[in-house]
């Protein structure tokens, strides 16, 4: 399944941002993501910025990025003007529209 | 204490059926008023196993079974309307864990229509060599029997697993606790209905064969697992879709009731 377009910026920016290489930035935000309990192809641009405020912060740091506060606000003000490009509904999407319209 | 327990049994039993029939039918409702496939899924699965499935199963073999009279053709015909239902109620199930939480997975797709194919196939042959007997002991009928457990076993395994990311999401401020609540629920329900449907396959495929003499030892624990995971399935099923003031009230979040 194709990632978001929300986890895809996220690892670009933070590759950019920091001294992340590709596969580094990448895999930094899957474990934020696994904690949240969140999957890559299902991520939303606002599920994206409580990751990035919450959970990020305390991996940039564990891994020596300096600053990991200033990073993360740029990356959650950024991933919220993101749009939700997703193909399909998620799961809970669905599970939550079963008795409402 | 074998006829205490055969009425607890009716009681799980007739409990599991009233409240998936239920929840099959407002479900099913939903889905076609506001044109919701998922839900239309689900009401179909609940509404063609538990309502009609079971309703033609007991007017094809109620009588027969009491009297030990032979079959009418009416009753063949009704049984033959339970193997329809059964088969359009697993469509729906299948299709509805596929499409929910395998939706890009060819896999997932094949693994459908194969468990279809499978189930289609132990009817027709079921069908074709015992002349639509009630008593499913033949191969075909094993097959037959067990594609429903493993359909229930598969949502089952999906619905509790994606409860535990919405644990996850719940910890750091995501998602809503009755929605997580509600994958809880639905995968208890599943999981509690393919063990009741595996009471059938075990009883008469695997015990029957083995060892017959040890049948009454497992009708005591076929009787008492009908008798509490029928309610469990019941209130789950019941719970998850259309839970009552009370307990909607108990899983709404703390900054949501503040709202």
């Amino acid at each position: 399944m194709a990632d978001s377009n929300a986890f895809t910026w996220l690892c670009s920016e933070l590759e950019k941002t920091t001294d992340l290489s590709r596969l580094e930035a990448r895999g930094t935000i899957r474990i934020a993501l696994k904690q949240a309990g969140l999957l890559a192809e299902d991520l939303t641009p606002r599920q994206a910025v409580t990751v990035v405020q919450r959970v990020l912060p305390g991996e940039l740091a564990s891994r020596g990025i300096a600053d990991p506060d200033r990073v993360c606000d740029r990356l959650a003000t950024g991933v919220a003007c993101l749009r939700d490009e997703r193909s399909g509904a998620s799961p809970d999407e669905i599970f939550g529209s079963l008795t409402r319209s | 204490m074998i006829e205490l327990l055969e009425g607890a049994a009716g009681v799980g039993a007739v409990a599991w059926y009233l409240s998936s029939f239920y929840v099959g039918v407002r479900l099913l409702a939903f889905g076609i008023r506001s044109d919701n496939a998922p839900a239309r899924w689900i009401g179909t699965y609940l509404f063609f196993a538990m309502g009609l499935g079971s309703v033609f199963y007991m007017l094809g073999a109620l009588r027969s079974v009491v009297t030990g009279e032979p079959m009418t053709d009416l009753e063949r015909v009704m049984i033959a309307m339970h193997f329809v239902a059964t088969l359009v109620a697993n469509y729906g199930l299948a299709t509805f864990t596929q499409r929910v939480f395998r939706r890009e997975s060819t896999i997932a797709r094949v693994v459908v229509w194969l468990m279809l194919g499978i189930l289609a196939a132990g009817a027709v042959g079921h069908a074709l060599t015992t002349r639509f007997s009630p008593s499913f002991e033949s191969a075909w009928g094993g097959a037959y029997l067990v594609v429903p457990v493993l359909s229930n076993l598969w949502t089952a395994a999906e619905s509790l697993a994606y409860h535990g990311l919405m644990r996850r999401r719940l910890a750091v401020g995501l998602g809503d606790p009755q929605i997580a609540n509600r994958f809880l629920l639905y995968g208890i329900g599943a999981a509690t209905a393919a063990v009741l449907l595996s009471i059938n396959v075990v009883e008469l495929q695997i015990m029957e064969r083995l060892n017959p003499g040890w049948n009454d030892g497992l009708r005591v624990v076929s009787l008492a697992s009908m008798a509490v995971l029928g309610l469990v399935c019941a209130a789950a099923y019941l719970f998850a879709f259309f839970p009552p003031r009370w307990y909607a009230r108990r899983l709404v979040a703390p900054d949501a009731s503040e709202a």
